[in-house]
């Protein structure tokens, strides 16, 4: 049996793009997450009362 | 009136060779004219989307399923008599002889000149039935527009048309409202095994059921009825109403276009002075870009990003009451004076959780992060970034199947074409794609964030799924933690090439160009 894997890429091993720190990475994503979290509850708040525009427009022609 | 090429018992044809002609057909076939000769016009308006000279193959008595199941339906039941069967009118560019027609080993030559087709109903209003016309092949303005595959026998002859479903009002069975929920099942039903096609009448049982009040005559319908007949055909439908949705309305309006999924469009007019509400179909966009200098901008740090929704403002529509794939602002979307559009209907399929605005806030908190986002990546960009050439973001759902098969073949090196055929991704995912202006309107890009579409809003950042900047890619599988995608995208892969292919495949160009996207 030949056995291939997921591609492996090819990386250079020295660390060229800083992205985050692993020390500071979670708490990172939490403070992402709380943003996230209150734009999503305003979007989803502003979401549901489109269902009442909804209703009241009738189309006429 | 050009060549009368053959005439049988039910079939005529003829070549019209120039728009002159056009008036002496209609006449020549005998559609059916109201006294206000609105279906004249609508014909002529019709026959004016043609680049002539062009031969009509005329099915005298043709079964219409459509026509045939409102007439047993509602126009059976009426004292005046109604034909039940229509005429099928099919369009093919160039003068085609009378033995092409019955060379069966010459199939190709009809293929390649087949536009498609159009019902004439025998009613007095509302006479132009279920149209199929292959935009590419009509004169319509440049623009962007979804359609799927239709395939028909025409005198023996098996041919097929890309076009999306039009059809005018009857305004007793089908008004603007059951035309365009029945025109976008058509589509998803025709295009997608996941869903079925359906009749008039099984609309209208479906409205009996959520209806306290009788349905026929049709007197139009509200957005929640609609709503709720694409729920029972098995979309998961959302609704997005301007009042509350203000400035981003118009931004999500052109994702889910961008998306290639039509949308049902709620438009408020005046018309001979009076309000009037109307229901269209959107699906797609014209070409026409607007001044970058009228664009809306955004930062990240010093460097200014514009988003491709704000770049447009031209729609295609699909309107009962014009012809199909007319191309209009969108501060005014219809032929009625001062068109507003109030809201819209976007038929998401089921398992697409996550909608346009919450994929485009988590897209837009990576990009612009001063850590995670683009910013350091910039001086990399061999282009200059000013006013003139400002970044550009493109932001679209597609899925995953036709994602990898675009991205694999489109890559422009083995190593990208072989990570992102193997990729696992869930079946239907939100794109940000990045470049630059001359980029973009080159089709290429500099990177993508790849975002879960079956995460559902409380998922926040963990519907993060890939990352590529440049010949970065920071990816996780699906029970990594996101800090693997972080870890990844820390070091740069050999060989990898950029700028790479912008993704084409939501829409189809038509009308002068070639592109898809």
């Amino acid at each position: 049996m030949i056995r291939y894997d997921f591609p492996k890429l090819n990386v250079d091993p020295e660390v060229t793009f800083k992205a985050i720190p692993d020390e500071i990475f979670e708490e990172t994503m939490n403070e992402l997450d709380k943003i996230l979290a209150r734009k999503m509850r305003k979007n989803e708040i502003q979401e549901n009362m489109s269902m009442e525009y909804a209703a009241k427009f009738v189309t006429t022609i | 009136m050009g060549n009368s090429v053959i005439e049988t018992n039910n079939t005529i044809i003829l070549t019209l060779e120039c728009e002159d002609d056009i008036q002496d057909y209609l006449r020549e076939i005998e559609v059916v004219f109201s006294p206000k000769e609105s279906n004249a016009t609508r014909f002529h308006s019709l026959f004016s989307m043609f680049r002539y000279p062009v031969t009509v193959v005329c099915e005298k008595d043709y079964v219409d399923k459509t026509y045939r199941d409102t007439y047993y339906t509602y126009f059976a039941s009426k004292h005046r008599r109604f034909d039940k069967n229509c005429k099928r009118l099919s369009f093919f560019e160039g003068i085609i002889s009378e033995a092409t027609f019955y060379k069966y080993d010459e199939e190709d030559k009809l293929q390649r000149a087949f536009i498609g087709v159009c019902i004439v109903r025998p009613l007095k209003i509302g006479a132009i039935g279920r149209t199929l016309l292959d935009p590419k092949r009509l004169a319509v303005a440049e623009s962007y527009v979804r359609t799927t595959r239709y395939d028909f026998i025409i005198l023996g002859h098996d041919l097929c048309v890309n076009a999306f479903p039009f059809s005018s009002q009857d305004s007793e069975t089908m008004t603007c409202a059951e035309t365009t929920v029945y025109n976008i099942i058509d589509y998803f039903g025709t295009r997608y095994p996941e869903y079925r096609t359906v009749l008039p009448s099984q609309l209208i049982n479906e409205l009996e059921k959520i209806s306290q009040e009788r349905i026929l005559p049709s007197r139009g319908l509200d957005y929640y009825k609609i709503s709720g007949l694409l729920k029972t055909f098995g979309f998961s439908p959302r609704v997005y109403a301007e009042s509350v949705l203000t400035t981003d309305f118009k931004r999500t309006f052109h994702y889910y276009v961008e998306s290639g999924i039509p949308l049902a469009v709620g438009v408020s007019a005046k018309c001979d002075g009076s309000d009037v509400k109307h229901s269209v179909v959107c699906i797609g966009h014209g070409k026409y870009r607007i001044e970058l200098s009228n664009v809306q901008k955004h930062k990240i740090g010093e460097y200014e990003y514009i988003d491709t929704a704000d770049l447009y403002d031209e729609y295609v529509m699909m309107d009962d009451n014009q012809i199909p794939y007319t191309v209009e602002k969108f501060d005014n979307l219809t032929i009625y004076d001062d068109a507003q559009v109030v809201l819209f209907a976007v038929p998401l399929y089921k398992r697409a959780f996550l909608e346009a605005r919450d994929a485009s806030d988590l897209f837009r908190e990576i990009f612009e992060h001063e850590r995670l986002g683009f910013l350091e990546i910039i001086p990399r960009v061999e282009e200059v970034i000013n006013d003139d050439n400002p970044l550009v973001t493109r932001i679209f759902l597609t899925s995953s199947r036709k994602y990898r098969r675009y991205r694999a073949k489109h890559a422009g090196d083995a190593v990208a074409s072989q990570f992102y055929s193997t990729l696992q991704l869930p079946k239907f995912i939100w794109v940000g794609e990045i470049s630059t202006y001359n980029s973009y309107t080159d089709n290429m890009i500099y990177g993508e964030i790849v975002i879960d579409a079956t995460a559902s809003r409380i998922s926040h950042k963990e519907s993060l799924i890939m990352v590529r900047y440049l010949d970065y890619i920071g990816y996780r599988l699906p029970d990594e933690s996101e800090s693997e995608l972080n870890s990844r995208l820390r070091h740069k892969v050999a060989n990898m090439v950029y700028p790479y292919k912008m993704y084409h495949n939501n829409l189809v160009a038509c009308g002068g160009n070639d592109d898809t996207v």
